[in-house]
């Protein structure tokens, strides 16, 4: 996959209209960072991946944080800059699945028959839309 | 019958109906033990997982609005205005729909314009509810037909993420739930508190990370065991599933121990009953 790499200004822009929030007020706290219960699985945990939005190109093809996020919505419930770190994330997977970029094929999931419905329903919609 | 009975509309789900039906059948006899009828909505849609996951901020919305547009053709018949739901994620898909119309009526305006062909669309005035909060209103029910029959039974209840964020569908203190402990302590169990009962477990990267889950459950079920329960509890599926497949941890669903503290041994599965019956002869 080439790579996607999205020019900050109109990235934010994108997230505000989306989102109704401003990552430009994130003041670095770390909270959502901290509270984030898959954190130190990401390659840029929550308040890293909010300051590369505010600050430079995000390269969305290589991004895998985007797929770590389970939406949880701790971190965006806890942000006392109202960022909401969570749907940041959100935003950035959509146009990443808007553009072609899957996180992975069906064929590598681990299913059986005793895998409940209502992990192929999340697991799938989150890796397809 | 002790009570006047009150009819509620119920929302099953993909994984209630697949894959724990066991928790149909207690949920319901829990709550027709407590005066309600549950009507099953006809025609009910997959709720579609949960907001977060869907393509585009419009596509969070349609399963919920579709679902609640059949549902409110039934109320009026039926004279209830309550849906109840069992599994946490319906609950908050539904709930959030069910917001939609107050919080952002422009988004609800183009939502709603895509079932206006078919049907008049959701106008408000259903009330979303879950499982633990019915239970939660009959505390002094509960007490009285379970003669505390959980008596001494020490429970950690594991609360999940999605009966409490985002907090606009919250349905206690997303920091400091109490109301499964509430609901606990009339049927004799004492209830424990430990660090981790609202950490997410991990979810549904079971399917494609599952590290992520084991060392997330594994997080869960020491904070557990070091609280000194005996048995874990549950109102989410997907958390009993990711507890039961990563953990040693006894897990059963929240119905599941109710419908025991009720004497409704019918209904319970063979392996339930038994842990429970071996908890409370240990006691
Ligand atoms: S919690 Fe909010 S303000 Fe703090 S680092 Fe995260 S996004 Fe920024
Ligand atoms: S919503 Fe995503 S980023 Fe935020 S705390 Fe949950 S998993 Fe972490």
């Amino acid at each position: 996959m080439a790579g996607l790499k999205l020019n900050p200004r109109e990235l934010r822009e994108y997230i505000k209209e989306y989102t109704g929030r401003e990552v430009s007020a994130c003041m670095q706290c770390g909270l959502c960072t901290a509270v984030c219960p898959v954190a130190s699985f990401m390659d840029l945990h929550p308040a890293a991946l909010v300051r590369a939005v505010q600050v430079r190109e995000v390269d969305l093809a290589k991004l895998k944080s985007i797929w770590v996020c389970v939406s949880c919505m701790t971190c965006v419930d806890k942000c006392p800059r109202d960022v909401a770190p969570g749907l940041v994330v959100e935003t950035l997977r959509q146009i990443a699945l808007k553009s072609g970029i899957e996180p992975r094929t069906y064929s590598q999931l681990l299913i059986d028959e005793t895998t409940p419905s209502i992990l192929l329903v999340t697991y799938s919609r989150k890796s397809t839309g | 019958m002790m009570y006047p009975v009150q009819t509620l509309l119920y929302y099953p789900g993909c994984s209630i109906k697949r894959d724990f039906i066991v928790v149909e059948r207690t949920s319901k006899a829990v709550l027709e033990a407590l005066g309600y009828k549950l009507v099953e909505i006809n025609n009910w849609y997959c709720c579609g997982g949960f907001p977060g996951v869907t393509l585009s901020e419009h596509s969070k919305y349609v399963s919920s609005l579709r679902t609640l547009t059949m549902a409110q053709m039934q109320a009026r018949e039926l004279g209830t205005d309550t849906v109840v739901t069992l599994c946490p994620f319906c609950y908050n898909t539904l709930k959030q729909g069910e917001q939609l119309r107050s919080i952002k009526p422009d988004l609800y305006t183009r939502v709603a314009s895509y079932l206006r062909d078919e049907f008049t669309p959701y106008q408000g005035g259903l009330r979303v509810v879950h499982f633990v909060e019915l239970l939660y209103s009959k505390l002094s029910d509960l007490a009285k037909l379970s003669e505390g029959r959980l008596k001494g039974i020490r429970v950690a209840p594991y609360y999940g993420c999605m009966l409490l964020r985002p907090k606009s569908i919250a349905l206690d203190n997303p920091d400091n739930p109490e109301i499964i402990e509430r609901i606990l302590r009339p049927l004799g169990a004492e209830p424990v508190k430990y660090p981790y009962r609202t950490y997410c477990c991990g979810s549904f990267h079971t399917l494609g990370e599952p590290e992520i889950v084991k060392r997330n459950t594994s997080k869960i079920a020491s904070s557990i065991t070091s609280s000194g329960a005996s048995i874990t509890v549950t109102p989410c599926p997907l958390c009993l599933y990711n507890l039961r497949v990563n953990t040693n941890l006894r897990v059963l669903h929240l119905s599941e121990i109710v419908a025991y503290a009720l004497n409704l041994r019918d209904f319970l599965d063979e392996e339930s009953f038994k842990i429970l019956s071996t908890l409370r002869g240990e006691i």
